[in-house]
């Protein structure tokens, strides 16, 4: 046979599909995708908490906690008004131009390092990631979630279950300084003659 | 290779409107026509097609290692020189390929000839990919068409794939999927094709290209400012090395697809340097520089393209001088807004006719495999954007 043997038509369906994108932060609200593994992580809200509930040292605790916040900064959800961001997480600060909320606390996964000593294993975290409390109404209210929407759980547990997914690094989020430097030439060109009138418009060949 | 009326499904256009596809109609004319069919036979389509198309693909690589070490002839592909830098790395690496679409002339019985090789930009794949293999489901399923018929149509098996291995060598990267506002023929490829990237386990995220921002370390940001690190654009790169960013192209930690070295390819320039690396290939025509026309047959007649022609836009016919021909009413120059980069030469070879329809056949890569078919047909002789797609089988 030359020719595909199987296509899914329930994945090529368009009816329900809509090409404008949802708001970011709602766009990836997707829970736990199926297929992927899970992975054991602990949420904790201080360095100290951090300490006692993991077996991490404290300068391991110490240095998930910098590297969560420095990832808060590249990848924090951000608003261009102070009101949307309050409705979602309740508590939030000024970040340069933009609205991000306030780091709740941050969600740890371990692993221990058998590259060292075989007699002194050492636990270090494999994983560390800020975390939101999400203030929203719906069914994500007081749940903690990752800067790109992956909901945890609710706090209080000792330690939560989640998907691979959810612990890939988050898409940088940046301050753009200008826009519109592509696409110019495409447009000059669409604007000769008229015979274009009659055509798609279209930059494929 | 047999040009057969048959009737439309009744309610296609139904099934058009369940599965997005918005574009079979155009400004009240049919881009989409099932009126008709053409059926091959497999040696046809093996022999005829499926082989000479991936062997042209290698000669066409050896044309980018020769051009890209080469500054002369990067220049008389008319690339600019402050992107070679950008372009031979990109070549260097071994950024992989997506996909292309070569042209052919091709009536069953000769040999298929080159016409061109749409590298970057290629768009007609969801109709052939998805849309004419589900006509076949159809007809076969309404016994209109007899179940031994086949298709040469593993597009979107291919790409899927594809995908997948493009998604191992990019496992943390969210791929960007852009092209230009105002086209609902782009938006509805570059939408086929995120759909194949997310049926691989790709994160993908949609921007046009105008909404393409910049941060301050020159990193390029979507509509939401995030980074964008991989990138399917649906636009050629010798716009983008024209546009205001093409000046920091290169800057980025970005992975792009078409990869740079794209722009050698879908060129036409590289028509010229094929039939020079590969003289008298049986599926290539004679095609010569503006400065080779000493070297043109006195009875050859020649077709002028633009370096950057797209969708058969400012295409002439001349004699063997370069000279125009005029009063020939069967050989209709088309208008366009390309030229001013120069022009190559290509000996004239017209389509075949079947009933009173002119006939290209586009032939689908996908990276270095042949992947498929898609049939153009034009009542002129050059095959513009508004050529009507029509499906084919195999029996």
């Amino acid at each position: 046979m030359k020719r595909t043997s199987f296509l899914d038509l329930s994945l090529m369906r368009k009816h329900s599909r809509a090409f404008a994108l949802a708001p970011l932060s709602l766009a990836v609200i997707s829970g736990c995708s199926s297929g992927s593994q899970d992975e054991q992580v602990k949420f904790v809200t201080s360095v100290s908490e951090c300490t006692t509930t993991t077996s991490l040292t404290e300068s391991e605790c110490q240095a998930a906690y910098e590297q969560a916040v420095l990832d808060a900064e590249a990848t924090a959800p951000r608003y261009q008004y102070e009101r949307d961001c309050l409705t979602e997480f309740g508590n939030c600060e000024r970040q340069g131009s933009f609205f991000v909320p306030f780091m709740t606390g941050y969600i740890v996964s371990e692993i221990i390092d058998e590259v060292g000593d075989a007699f002194e294993r050492k636990h270090r975290y494999k994983h560390s990631y800020p975390a939101y409390l999400y203030s929203g109404s719906g069914s994500y209210r007081n749940k903690i979630m990752t800067s790109d929407g992956h909901v945890i759980g609710s706090p209080g547990q000792r330690s939560y279950r989640v998907s691979r997914d959810a612990l890939k690094p988050k898409p940088k989020v940046t301050r753009t300084i200008s826009r519109g430097g592509f696409g110019a030439t495409a447009s000059a060109k669409s604007n000769w003659g008229s015979s274009k009138s009659s055509s798609k418009g279209g930059w494929g060949g | 290779m047999l040009r057969i009326p048959c009737e439309e499904r009744p309610n296609w256009e139904a099934t058009a409107d369940e599965f997005g596809f918005k574009f079979h109609t155009l400004y009240g004319e049919k881009y989409w026509d099932e009126s008709a069919y053409y059926q091959f036979t497999l040696e046809q389509i093996e022999q005829g097609i499926e082989a000479p198309t991936e062997e042209i693909h290698q000669m066409c690589l050896a044309v980018v290692d020769a051009v890209i070490q080469d500054d002369d002839l990067l220049e008389r592909f008319a690339i600019p020189a402050s992107q070679w830098a950008f372009i031979r790395k990109s070549w260097q690496n071994g950024d992989p390929s997506l996909y292309s679409r070569l042209d052919f002339a091709y009536d069953g019985k000769g040999v298929a000839k080159l016409y061109e090789n749409n590298a970057d930009t290629p768009t007609s794949i969801y109709e052939t990919g998805f849309w004419q293999w589900v006509w076949l489901e159809n007809k076969v399923d309404s016994k209109a068409l007899n179940r031994t018929a086949d298709q040469f149509n593993s597009v979107q098996e291919k790409l899927v794939n594809r995908f997948k291995e493009l998604h191992a060598l990019n496992p943390e990267r969210t791929l960007h999927f852009a092209c230009c506002k105002d086209t609902e023929e782009d938006r509805g490829t570059v939408q086929y094709l995120e759909d194949c990237a997310i049926a691989a386990g790709i994160e993908t995220k949609f921007v046009y290209i105008e909404d393409i921002g910049i941060d301050q370390d020159n990193q390029f940001t979507d509509i939401d400012n995030l980074v964008i690190q991989w990138m399917f654009k649906l636009y050629p790169w010798e716009f983008m090395f024209e546009d205001e960013y093409g000046e920091i192209l290169g800057k980025q930690n970005i992975r792009w697809i078409e990869p740079p070295w794209k722009a050698i390819l879908s060129n036409k320039a590289l028509l010229p340097m094929l039939w020079k690396l590969f003289p008298n290939h049986p599926n290539l025509l004679p095609a010569f520089f503006e400065d080779e026309l000493h070297l043109v047959p006195a009875d050859m007649t020649l077709v002028k393209k633009p370096i950057f022609s797209r969708e058969g836009a400012n295409i002439s016919f001349t004699n063997h001088l370069g000279e125009p021909i005029d009063g020939d009413e069967s050989l209709l120059d088309s208008d366009g807004p390309y030229g001013s980069e120069g022009y190559i030469y290509q000996q004239m070879h017209v389509l075949p006719v079947f009933q009173n329809n002119h006939t290209l056949i586009g032939s689908w890569l996908i990276d270095d495999q042949a992947a498929g078919i898609s049939i153009r047909e034009d009542s002129q002789a050059i095959t513009q954007d508004m050529s009507r797609y029509l499906p084919h089988i195999i029996l």
